[in-house]
């Protein structure tokens, strides 16, 4: 097994991990942390020559560290929530402007990474000096602005290409996935419906 | 400054050092490397074919060739028992000119292995094509798709250092973004002088658009290009070199609008830039095509010459880089057959065409025939297809193409500079 499936499979099982916290009666569990690494297990041991992590891996394809960061942040906010309610609030109040620049990056990516146009900006994520730049310079705007997970997604991202921690070779695999993408455009909807909503009532 | 911070300003700067001095160690454009000829002088014209594929009872399809460093000539091609099933497999032969015989068939890869070695689920694969490295290796490409059709796939690639016999394991190339899907290839790989490879590759997904995959010698992916836009309908890219900074690129039409032409671009850069896409003389019913440029810069390709169907298959030769074609020889020819394409027409015609290639044993003419008759018949109705060409031209000057024979076998025509030479004379005569 090369060190790029170990990678590649150990997000997959945390991503597993993460999600398998909202099955019915799980949350509700005393034990959530223990619950939570024999689920990380599990998706890893192979069932038929295959584990469920493989499955996952090969219908989704390898997580970005946007989706890993944003399931971190979002299991961390799940084991302190007993203790600070407060706390969840503000972090999910502060995870709009995360979630607007992902929307706007893959906005900016899948749509003409697809066909639109002759333009491809994927390609920019094979090592474009500008891209690369320009990243620097949002990076450093997220710190100064006091966005610590932006600048957290961006740096960890620019590591993990620079190392190779996964089988691809472009810069955008570790900044963007279609599942964050989504997830984003929806959240950032869902919250724009309740504000127009509120507004009108 | 509190020290988290710091800490986080920290890692922004080690982040971007390592990014930039990535990004900064990438290898410059380099010129593409011209395959080296020393020509045999042969006296007499060559044109024989034989069946590369030797099962029977299964389809076949996709395939492609490389000369060894022995002179042999060795096939790939996906077989099982339908396209797309999960028991198709890369099947690999070897051809002996000394012999003029195809060895029998042995398994290059299988979805199990690859499934096992790529640790993630794949449910079928196809299109394997198999160039020689810089440093003598063979690599081959081949897709792999885990979901949907084959607008679904992503390349997978594994080296050999035995020609072909034996293969290291396999690993993926990402070329897309989204879920690393839509990546196809079928055309055969290119070599830059710097020992860095040119993969022509092609995306299917939402849009259909043909793609130049820049590789390292490791098969990591250093550059992509896309080579036609998404609404122009381009696939199948086949690249014709013509000398170290020109090349064109042939590409299969796949749109409902007309003409169906064949489409290209080309480079005066060594591929840093491409031209627009422009449709050629030559007709093309949504189907592959390939083709050589041969040392004295004229160009050979293959494909169907018809806006519909695959029921023929034609040898163009071009003297003026691409820019005109004449037919030099029909290699297939069923388009009057067609008209009358019931099972036992089919059945008929098809044991003269076995029979009169050799390319079967007479006892295995009556099972190769039931066995095209399976193929090609449904509901009583026969379709004749020969499609998926792949034209290579060897270090002594010789071509070898082969061909999708009706799904049931794969094809296999050899011929010499001097039988195209000869052919070439003859057609100038018939035309004036």
């Amino acid at each position: 097994m090369r060190f790029t499936d170990i990678t590649a499979l150990a997000g997959i099982a945390f991503a597993i991990m993460v999600l398998a916290r909202h099955l019915p009666l799980i949350n509700r569990l005393k034990q959530i942390s223990l619950f939570g690494v024999l689920m990380f297990i599990a998706a890893l041991i192979p069932l038929d020559g295959l584990s469920v992590a493989e499955f996952v891996r090969g219908m989704l394809g390898d997580l970005s560290f946007s989706t890993l960061l944003l399931l971190a942040a979002a299991y961390g906010r799940v084991l302190s929530a007993r203790l600070h309610r407060n706390e969840i609030r503000k972090a999910i109040d502060d995870s709009t402007p995360v979630l607007g620049a992902i929307s706007l990056a893959a906005l900016a990516l899948y749509p003409f990474a697809l066909g639109v146009g002759m333009y491809d900006p994927y390609r920019l994520g094979y090592g474009d000096m500008g891209f690369l730049g320009g990243l620097l310079l949002a990076a450093l705007l997220a710190w100064v602005l006091r966005r610590p997970l932006i600048t957290l997604i961006i740096s960890l991202a620019v590591l993990g290409w620079s190392v190779g921690w996964y089988e691809s070779n472009n810069l955008w695999d570790y900044l963007l996935d279609p599942w964050v993408a989504i997830y984003a455009l929806g959240a950032l909807i869902k919250q724009g419906v309740l504000f127009v909503r509120k507004k009108i009532i | 400054m509190s020290w988290q911070r710091r800490i986080l300003l920290s890692l922004v700067l080690l982040a971007f050092s390592c990014g930039f001095y990535k990004a900064l160690s990438r290898p410059a454009a380099a010129s593409f490397k011209m395959q080296a000829t020393v020509p045999v002088k042969v006296a007499s014209a060559r044109y024989e074919t034989h069946f590369a594929s030797s099962k029977l009872f299964t389809q076949v399809h996709a395939a492609s060739s490389i000369e060894l460093k022995d002179g042999r000539i060795r096939a790939f091609w996906f077989s099982g028992s339908r396209e797309g099933a999960k028991d198709v497999a890369i099947h690999s032969a070897v051809f002996d000119p000394a012999t003029g015989q195809w060895s029998a068939e042995s398994i290059a890869a299988t979805r199990e292995q690859t499934q096992s070695t790529l640790h993630r689920y794949i449910a079928k694969l196809g299109n394997p094509i198999v160039g020689r490295m810089s440093d003598g290796r063979l690599r081959m490409y081949y897709v792999a798709v885990s979901l949907g059709g084959w607008a679904g796939s992503s390349i997978t690639t594994m080296t050999s250092s035995d020609e072909g016999a034996t293969w290291s394991a396999p690993r993926r190339l990402i070329t897309s973004p989204f879920m690393n899907i839509s990546t196809l290839v079928k055309g055969a790989p290119i070599l830059y002088g710097d020992g860095t490879i040119g993969l022509p590759v092609y995306h299917e997904f939402i849009s259909k658009f043909g793609e130049m995959l820049h590789l390292s010698q490791e098969g990591v992916v250093l550059d992509k290009q896309r080579l036609a836009g998404g609404g122009q309908g381009t696939l199948q890219p086949v690249v014709l070199i013509q000398s170290e900074r020109q090349a064109k690129v042939l590409m299969r039409y796949s749109s409902a609008t007309g003409p169906h032409r064949v489409v290209a671009v080309s480079t005066q850069d060594a591929g840093v830039h491409w031209s627009a896409p422009e449709k050629t003389a030559l007709r093309n019913p949504d189907a592959a095509v390939t083709g050589v440029t041969l040392p004295d810069g004229r160009m050979l390709a293959v494909l169907n010459d018809q806006e519909l169907g695959r029921d023929t298959l034609s040898l163009m030769l071009s003297q003026d880089g691409g820019v005109t074609w004449r037919a030099v020889q029909l290699l297939e020819d069923q388009q009057s057959a067609s008209l009358q394409a019931d099972e036992a027409h089919f059945i008929k015609n098809a044991a003269q065409l076995i029979g009169k290639s050799g390319a079967a044993s007479h006892s295995r003419l009556e099972s190769s025939v039931e066995s095209a008759r399976r193929t090609v018949c449904h509901d009583g109705h026969c379709r004749y297809e020969f499609s998926y060409p792949y034209l290579i031209r060897t270090s002594g000057g010789d071509f070898h193409l082969v061909y999708t024979w009706n799904r049931t076998f794969i094809k296999h025509v050899w011929f010499n500079l001097a039988w195209l030479d000869q052919r070439a004379v003859e057609v100038d005569h018939a035309l004036h």
